[in-house]
């Protein structure tokens, strides 16, 4: 659970309706034991309605592969804004880092629909807007199939529409633009494309798309990402591709016409087999999600190791002062007044805790630092590139 | 029905919003002991006079565009005079939560009036920026009038007492019925408080928590072991039952206190005159 020397963090995530925003985040806890294998490091949910949610998450995930069949529709859209709270930590009363995620209806983001539906709106300006724009990292999921079954002019055509790229362009320039005004702080960008099974061959799949698949998002998000550059030039811009069920490949795609906003748009509707293993059984085998994790914690690493450390500095500096005070003298009347009263022992009491304080911040501003080091040390796997 | 009544769908495409007439505010978000998209009942009544009602996780026969089941999500908004038509939905999404929500009452009678056809066209009109209200209050009225129409369940006895702020199972008879002579309560300005289904709640202390915050709570929880059985747990007692180490820590009588007061005022006069 939350622990009040952890070191906290929000995570901005911006997509539209049903590209699997929340499916991203139920696919970084579930393989995040695997990426921290052999060390001291786990990730857990740090508050009990975050922990039910990813049990959710991972309930309809079993269910979407239920009798060796995959039905995507088995996972629940998301109907209302909430808080995905994650701590990363080494056990015992070491700190961690917490991180948080604003879950929330996709549509919210497009302006047009929040100037006609006065709760989207109230809720997006307290909440999400907020959240948003003092996260330090910003997630952009892609919902890939968009991008590569998109064959057809009319399919390619429609492709902006259904990942709404002019809402997320507007929503990451004004992330950019608060990144900027804190440059002290860090800034990234994860363009996360999610049902890559079928475009990698690394876990399972029998054709390597992934340069076409690179190639569509930087040319699709090509607005968003010189958004990002244009307002925050110190930003990196990362691509972190993730499989979020991972034994799971696309047979056939159809692209179906579909009304949104009064507007006839194509949406793709894929019919998936289920790669089994050896035994027959279909488990869900995520891979992708750890670049996310690293990609996370370095871009932490650097700025929380200096907050530590200030922390600690700031506490050092008033154990000085009271020490100081502690043995100040007030004259001889004053001495005396403060012996019979108590108050000298007050205040010498006062030094011994705040030194106390100064030592526990300095110890664990130094585990905190050794224990960031050995985060930010650990590789990316091959399908993390940079984009900027 | 003399409540208002507003309604939460999505279109094959478009995401989970109000059709129709919208609440002026979403009250329910300070609730984040119950996850919207699973089946959730939530009665308020905060000033004892005013009530506001949300039952969500009802599903329809429509789809939406990645094949997921479509969900009702239905909220009321009245006062104490009339509770009737709040209580009558109440009843049948209780009744419907107990088969879970296998041919359910509330899911036929909504889909009757909100098929695919009517949702796509309102939901298109209304991104043209016209207004659907006056449509989907009809049809509401319909769904109102249809549910009245049909018989509802037994009632079963509730328990003689009930203590203020209680956690039940909705695997429990008894536990259902106390929620529901709660909820009467509540929509008669009797109480106020809050009282409902919460399905990520899973111990007392969150109903506690709630009961703070509501004035007063009586929770049922998914309880999906089935473990609680048909106990009804009394959160107020055992908060009674908890110590105060602060109070433990309080001076005992008034003579320590007049000698701290004494000091203290001492001490008081020294800064003064430095």
């Amino acid at each position: 659970m939350s622990q009040t020397q952890d070191f906290k963090f929000k995570i901005g995530l911006v997509g539209p309706s049903r590209v699997g925003k929340t499916s991203l985040f139920a696919a970084i806890a579930k393989d995040a034991p695997r990426l921290f294998e052999g060390t001291p490091f786990r990730i857990v949910p740090a508050d009990g309605l975050t922990e039910i949610r990813m049990a959710n998450a991972k309930e309809e995930l079993e269910g979407a592969l239920l009798a060796g069949e995959f039905n995507p529709g088995a996972v629940e859209g998301t109907q209302t804004d909430s808080t995905l709270k994650f701590r990363i930590h080494s056990g015992g009363y070491a700190p961690g880092i917490e991180f948080n995620i604003r879950d929330y209806p996709g549509r919210w983001i497009d302006p047009k629909v929040r100037a006609r539906d006065h709760l989207a709106k109230e809720a997006w300006e307290s909440e999400c807007e907020p959240h948003l724009k003092s996260s330090t990292i910003l997630i952009i999921p892609v919902e890939a199939t968009v991008l590569m079954e998109a064959v057809e002019s009319k399919h390619r055509a429609s492709v902006p529409k259904v990942l709404s790229t002019a809402s997320v362009e507007a929503v990451a320039r004004e992330w950019a633009k608060t990144r900027n005004e804190r440059r002290e702080e860090a800034a990234v960008v994860l363009f996360c494309p999610v049902k890559c099974e079928s475009y990698f061959s690394d876990n399972g799949g029998r054709n390597d798309k992934s340069d076409a698949l690179f190639g569509l998002v930087r040319q699709v998000y090509s607005s968003v990402i010189d958004a990002v550059q244009g307002e925050a030039s110190h930003a990196e811009i990362l691509y972190c591709p993730v499989d979020t069920v991972g034994c799971v490949e696309i047979v056939s795609t159809t692209w179906l016409e579909e009304s949104i906003d009064g507007q006839t748009v194509m949406f793709p509707s894929s019919d998936f087999r289920v790669r089994k293993d050896r035994s027959g059984k279909a488990a869900a085998r995520i891979r992708g999600a750890d670049n996310v994790l690293i990609a996370i914690c370095q871009a932490f690493v650097g700025m929380q190791t200096a907050k530590a450390g200030e922390e600690a500095n700031e506490f050092g500096e008033i154990a000085d002062d009271a020490e100081e005070h502690a043995e100040e003298s007030e004259g001889f009347f004053g001495d005396l007044w403060m012996w019979a009263t108590g108050e000298r022992d007050e205040r010498r009491e006062f030094a011994e805790d705040a030194r106390t304080a100064a030592n526990a911040k300095q110890r664990i501003a130094e585990s905190f630092g050794d224990a960031m080091k050995r985060l930010a040390g650990m590789s990316f796997s091959d399908r993390k590139r940079q984009i900027r | 029905m003399s409540a208002s009544l507003y309604l939460q769908t999505r279109s094959r495409t478009d995401d989970y919003r109000f059709v129709g007439p919208q609440p002026s505010s979403s009250w329910w978000s300070a609730f984040s002991e119950t996850k919207l998209e699973r089946p959730s009942l939530v009665v308020i009544s905060r000033k004892g006079k005013d009530w506001k009602c949300l039952l969500s996780g009802i599903p329809s026969v429509r789809r939406d565009r990645v094949g997921t089941v479509i969900r009702y999500t239905l909220v009321i908004e009245g006062n104490s005079t009339g509770g009737t038509g709040a209580e009558t939905f109440i009843g049948r999404w209780l009744d419907d939560l107990a088969r879970n929500f296998v041919d359910g009452t509330l899911q036929s009678v909504l889909d009757e009036q909100f098929d695919e056809e009517t949702v796509e066209r309102i939901t298109a009109v209304e991104a043209a920026g016209e207004d659907a209200v006056e449509e989907v209050s009809r049809l509401l009225s319909i769904v109102s009038e249809r549910l009245a129409e049909l018989a509802g369940s037994a009632v079963t006895h509730s328990p003689s007492s009930t203590p203020q702020n209680w956690l039940g199972s909705t695997s429990s008879s008894t536990a259902i019925a106390a929620l529901r002579a709660r909820i009467r309560e509540l929509l008669a300005g009797h109480q106020v408080g809050c009282a409902g289904v919460l399905n990520l709640v899973s111990s007392p202390d969150e109903v506690r928590a709630i009961a703070e915050r509501e004035g007063s709570a009586a929770v049922l929880t998914l309880d999906r072991q089935k473990t609680m059985g048909d106990r009804i747990i009394d959160v107020s007692a055992e908060k009674k039952t908890s110590r105060n180490p602060q109070a433990e820590r309080e001076p005992a009588n008034l003579l320590q206190l007049l000698i701290q007061w004494i000091i203290s005022l001492l001490k008081t006069l020294l800064r003064g005159k430095r």
